[in-house]
């Protein structure tokens, strides 16, 4: 399509733009927005990530793996190994979450 | 850090916003977030659905601030995407239907037109319809070919066509008398 000098022109108006008065309360409005949603989606990943662990750990607890690798002899017996994989699990997710929880509380 | 940020080129501080610098994005946003708003205005979007739209085109930027390739301008990138939504938001609501509506030009004696070459884009677009207004900043503004234009509209690539000349021609009669002119008369 060749362009006349009138659409070169048009372009180069298209380019042009007003200052907006109100240009820091747009850019605040949308971190605030883009904070909330980084926080949403940290909020998600985490509660996923702590789910998945409390499921995995007890599919594993369920399997009869830590009875067969520790031969019968676990000192702390299946179900406190089960306890403390689950309590490691959790703090990780919890390690990743505090942060998103705290940032919640501050901004409300 | 605000001012060591102003201190990067477009590309620098979108690599950073790929790696969740959202600082850097937000130096982005300071720099063309007011073309968005003003090429979703032009496209005819009111003020306060520019505003919101410009808002969503800037966070679907952030997020998928990876693709773009910086084969053209972040500005035009972000356009575009803000284009997207408004046409997406234009054919849910349905309320213009994008159909070959032949007008002519209006028509200026000669010291209005002289009065009205005064007039900038924004005050010129206001004399077009809302599909002419619509295919011109697309075409023009956001940089949408034809075809692409009709795809997003699902509209006729040859109505198009013909809004946007149309859309041309009026506009070149307010902003460019002298060659409006000329070419009526050539």
């Amino acid at each position: 399509m060749a362009e006349t000098a009138f659409e070169t022109k048009l372009a180069g108006l298209y380019e042009t733009s007003p200052a907006y008065p109100d240009g820091e309360e747009f850019l605040s409005g949308l971190m605030a927005r883009l904070d909330r949603e980084a926080r949403l989606r940290g909020l998600v990943l985490g509660g996923m990530g702590m789910t998945g662990a409390a499921v995995a750990t007890a599919a594993i607890a369920r399997s009869g793996l830590l009875e067969r690798l520790y031969g019968g002899m676990p000192p702390l017996g299946v179900a406190g190994i089960g306890v403390l994989v689950a309590a490691a699990a959790m703090a990780v997710g919890a390690m990743i979450l505090a942060p998103v929880l705290v940032g919640s509380v501050s901004e409300a | 850090l605000r001012q060591h940020l102003t201190l990067r080129a477009d590309p620098e501080l979108a690599a950073l916003a790929t790696a969740g610098d959202r600082a850097a994005f937000g130096e982005l946003a300071r720099r063309h977030g007011g073309a968005v708003r003003t090429l979703l205005r032009r496209m005819g979007a009111q003020p306060a659905l520019a505003d919101d739209l410009a808002q969503d085109a800037l966070v679907a930027a952030f997020q998928a601030i990876g693709a773009w390739r910086n084969d053209g301008p972040f500005q035009a990138w972000v356009g575009r995407i803000a284009a997207r939504l408004y046409i997406r938001r234009w054919r849910r609501e349905a309320r213009t239907e994008l159909r070959a509506e032949p007008e002519d030009a209006p028509r200026f004696a000669d010291g209005e037109i002289a009065a009205n070459a005064r007039l900038d884009l924004d005050e010129a677009l206001k004399i077009l319809t809302p599909a002419e207004r619509l295919c011109v900043s697309l075409c023009h503004g956001a940089g949408f070919s034809h075809g692409e234009a009709a795809e997003a509209l699902q509209a006729p690539l040859g109505t198009v066509k013909s809004h946007v000349k149309r859309g041309l021609d009026k506009l070149k009669v307010r902003l460019d008398p002298l060659e409006a002119r000329s070419t009526a008369h050539g």
